[in-house]
């Protein structure tokens, strides 16, 4: 199952950036409502410039799951921002604006903020949305109270039908932090001070 | 290591044991996740080897994919004694709990018993029932100080004292008093009478 688009993909003009301000505000607008969706269809936590999945370079993908490298194997040969079928694709400065756009917006953050060719995490839910869902599963599957490790919450088995399965390390970080500042997990450290764990509350 | 600052679930010394073996658990998952790509990938080569004709390069992939095959299986099985381990301890944890809750639950059982000790109970009962008599010795004791006049004064002011209570009743008895007073001797036996008195009457038409 792929992606489905929606028309306004296949409408040229649609790829060239507007004149007229309220024309440009809705485009931008529908730009990043589809970046949203086909981030969070495909599961891309970090999109790069060129619209293409960054989670490759910082993550290295899960061999045994086989359609999770279908996905990634079509998101990372085609960039979102190109169309081949009506031969279009946008410009660079348009996407940093759209990527500004979005990051006022708070739909997402710079990468690195000092340097932005890391590309943008995507944020189809909040970062407190996050945060409330993994409490969430981690309350009704009984685990408040028992330490996990990060790799648990992000590849273990029972996590696997959850919508966070495979959630980029780094975003996952940020997640547990919101949930630190709230009192609702105890962040672990391994021998070099690195988090490798955490431990949730039972509240 | 800065974990002092927010009020969020403690971390015991046994949370940071188990955490250890949760992430040696894990890089096992993972060497066996790279092992299994190997092993794809062997077989992929000894596939391609076989239809160029090439059975020295299939059989070295075969053995290199046997090779690993049998590592993978080593692997998991360590991590299967680790995921036993961790579990093993993270029941302890409750069991431990557990009886701790048990303790908790006994000791207040056995205070509550001390407070309420046999000897404890007899005593109060014996306080009380001593207490009583001493009441009954007390109005003993002033009947016998009081004269006979006296006493009498007493019985009539306590006369006083009901007749009153009983006045204050009375305007809800009245109501009855005037009524009727209610018959309470058994009904005349008539029926009993009559039919004697037909049957001496029956009788009568026969002779004549």
């Amino acid at each position: 199952m792929s992606f489905k688009f929606p028309s306004i993909y296949d409408f040229p003009p649609f790829f060239t950036k507007q004149v007229h301000s309220q024309t440009l505000e809705t485009q931008k607008s529908h730009w990043i409502q589809l970046i949203l969706d086909y981030c969070r269809f495909n599961k891309i936590w970090i999109l790069s410039l060129n619209g293409e999945s960054g989670d490759s370079t910082l993550d290295h993908v899960d061999p045994e799951d086989e359609d999770d490298d279908d996905d990634y194997a079509e998101v990372t040969k085609q960039s979102l921002f190109t169309n081949n079928k009506i031969d279009r694709s946008l410009k660079s400065d348009f996407i940093m604006e759209i990527y500004n756009e979005m990051i006022s917006k708070e739909k997402a953050e710079w990468v690195n903020p000092k340097n932005h060719k890391h590309g943008i995490i995507v944020y189809w839910h909040t970062l407190e949305e996050w945060a409330n869902i993994i409490f969430e599963w981690i309350d009704i599957t009984g685990q408040s109270n028992t330490v996990l490790t990060l790799y648990e919450l992000r590849k273990g088995d029972l996590a696997k039908t959850q919508e966070f399965y495979g959630m980029n390390p780094t975003v996952l970080i940020k997640v547990l932090n919101v949930l630190v500042k709230t009192d609702r997990a105890q962040i672990m450290k391994d021998d070099n001070g690195k988090i490798a764990g955490v431990k949730f509350s039972d509240k | 290591m800065g974990n002092t600052a927010s009020s969020g679930p403690k971390i015991t010394p046994q949370d940071k044991a188990i955490l250890q073996l949760k992430l040696q658990r894990d890089k096992l998952h993972k060497v066996s996740v790279k092992i299994q790509t190997v092993i794809d990938r062997e077989t992929e080569i000894a596939k391609q080897c076989v239809k160029q004709n090439n059975r020295r390069k299939a059989l070295l992939a075969l053995r290199k994919k046997k090779y690993q095959q049998n590592l993978l299986s080593t692997v998991e099985k360590q991590a299967e004694t680790l995921e036993e381990l961790i579990n093993t301890i993270e029941f302890k944890l409750i069991e431990k709990d557990f009886v701790y809750g048990l303790e908790q639950g006994n000791q207040v059982l056995k205070q509550l018993n001390k407070e309420m000790s046999i000897e404890k109970v007899d005593k109060i009962l014996d306080d009380s029932e001593e207490g009583i008599r001493y009441q009954e010795e007390l109005s003993n004791r002033l009947g016998e100080l009081m004269s006979k006049s006296l006493e009498d004064e007493v019985d009539l002011e306590l006369e006083e004292l009901e007749k009153q209570e009983r006045a204050k009743e009375a305007p809800q008895k009245d109501v009855a008093a005037q009524l009727p007073e209610v018959v309470n001797k058994p009904l005349p036996d008539i029926k009993m009478e009559q039919p004697e008195e037909r049957e001496e009457e029956q009788p009568a038409p026969l002779p004549a």
